[in-house]
C-alpha cells in the first residue's frame, strides 16, 4: 500500500481514536431503596427533631429523596438537612401543610461524603423543625436513596443499595 | 558508487492500523454506543476499558510522533520509549480515575469540559453536562491492556529495521 494511502488511513485511525476517547459514554443504571415510613413526633412551633439514616452501597450514591408529611397537627414543618447532602436551594424549604416535599437531590459535585469505596456505610441526618403550629404534630418521613450501578448492570436494589434508620 | 539505503517516511500513527488496534477501536465505539445499552452487564461494562486502554496509548504515541515531525526531530530512537511512556501515563491515569475520588473528579471535569464544548456555543448551561464516571476498582484488571501498545509499536519498529532505514524526514526532501 502506498505510503500516502497508509498515512491517510492512519490519520483517520488517529482521529477516530481521539473522538472515541472523548465521546466515551459509560452507561449507568440506578438502583434505589427507601425506608418504610418513619413517624417523628414534633412539639409546637420551633421544636426540632433529628433522625439519622444509614445508606450502604458499593457504588456512588447519586440521589437522596426526602419526603416529609405532616400527618397530625396543624401548621407546617421544615426539612433541614446537612448542606453536604442537599443543595442549598432545597435545604430548609418549608413543607406545605399536609403536603410532601422532594425530591431533594444530593450534592454529587465531588463531595466525598456521599461516595463509598467498596461496601460502606454512609450516615446522614435529617433534621425537622416545626415552622408553624401550636399543637404537637407527627411527621411521616420517607428517605429514598439512589445509587449508580457499575458495569451498566441493572441490580436488584435489595442487595445493591440499602437505606435504614439508625436507632 | 555508493548506494544509500532508501529513506522511508514513517507513517504517523501506523501502529493504529494493526489489526489488534483496529479491532480494539471498533470494539470501543461499538461497545460504548451500542452494546452497553443493548446488553448491559459485566462484559460490556469491562470491554470498553480494555479496548480504550489498548488504543489510547497509540493515540498519544501518534500525537507525539506528529509533534516530532513538525519540529523536524527524529522520532525513531524515541519511539519505543514514547510507547512505554504513553502506556504508563494511560495506565496511571486510568488507575487514578478508577481508584480515587479526586482522580474521578478530575476526569469528570476534564472530559466534561471537552464534551460540553458544543454547549458553550449553543448557549446552554455547560454545568448541565458534566461527564460521568463510576469509580470502580475492579476495572483495574484491564490495566495490562495499556501495554499492548508497546508491543504493537515494537512490531512496527522490528518490521522497519531489517530492510530499511526509517526516517522522519519526508522522502521528498531526500
Amino acid at each position: 500500500m502506498a505510503a500516502r494511502t497508509r498515512q491517510l488511513l492512519a490519520s483517520l485511525a488517529v482521529l477516530a481514536t481521539g473522538l472515541a476517547s472523548v465521546a466515551t459514554t459509560p452507561c449507568f443504571n440506578s438502583a434505589t431503596a427507601q425506608t418504610p415510613p418513619t413517624t417523628v413526633e414534633l412539639g409546637a412551633q420551633g421544636s426540632e427533631a433529628s433522625v439519622v439514616f444509614r445508606a450502604r452501597t458499593d457504588s456512588r450514591i447519586e440521589s437522596v429523596e426526602i419526603t416529609a408529611r405532616l400527618v397530625s397537627g396543624q401548621g407546617s414543618v421544615e426539612v433541614i438537612a446537612p448542606e453536604v447532602w442537599l443543595r442549598e436551594r432545597d435545604a430548609g424549604r418549608p413543607i406545605p401543610d399536609g403536603g410532601a416535599v422532594g425530591p431533594f437531590l444530593a450534592d454529587v459535585n465531588g463531595t466525598t461524603q456521599n461516595v463509598c469505596d467498596g461496601v460502606c456505610a454512609e450516615l446522614f441526618e435529617v433534621r425537622l423543625r416545626r415552622s408553624s403550629g401550636m399543637d404537637p404534630g407527627s411527621v411521616e418521613l420517607i428517605v429514598k436513596v439512589g445509587a449508580e450501578t457499575k458495569d451498566c448492570a441493572d441490580r436488584d436494589s435489595d442487595d445493591y443499595v440499602v437505606v435504614e434508620r439508625v436507632p | 558508487v555508493t548506494h544509500s539505503s532508501p529513506r522511508v517516511q514513517r507513517v504517523i500513527g501506523e501502529a493504529l492500523l494493526h489489526p489488534v488496534a483496529l479491532v480494539a477501536l471498533v470494539l470501543l465505539v461499538l461497545n460504548d454506543h451500542v452494546l452497553k445499552s443493548a446488553y448491559p452487564g459485566l462484559v460490556t461494562g469491562k470491554l470498553s476499558d480494555a479496548a480504550g486502554l489498548t488504543v489510547f496509548p497509540l493515540f498519544l504515541h501518534a500525537l507525539l510522533e506528529a509533534g516530532f515531525r513538525v519540529t523536524g526531530a527524529s522520532f525513531t530512537r524515541w519511539s519505543r520509549t514514547a510507547a512505554l511512556g504513553g502506556a504508563a501515563i494511560t495506565a496511571f491515569g486510568f488507575a487514578l480515575v478508577k481508584g480515587s475520588e479526586r482522580g474521578a473528579d478530575l476526569f469528570r471535569n476534564g472530559l466534561g469540559a471537552v464534551q460540553c464544548l458544543p454547549y458553550a456555543f449553543s448557549g446552554l448551561d455547560p454545568a448541565a453536562c458534566q461527564a460521568r464516571v463510576v469509580r470502580d476498582a475492579t476495572d483495574l484488571w484491564a490495566l495490562p491492556f495499556a501495554f499492548v501498545s508497546v508491543w504493537l509499536v515494537g512490531l512496527r519498529q522490528w518490521k522497519e529495521s531489517p530492510s530499511s532505514t526509517p526516517s522522519d524526514v519526508p522522502s521528498t526532501h531526500s
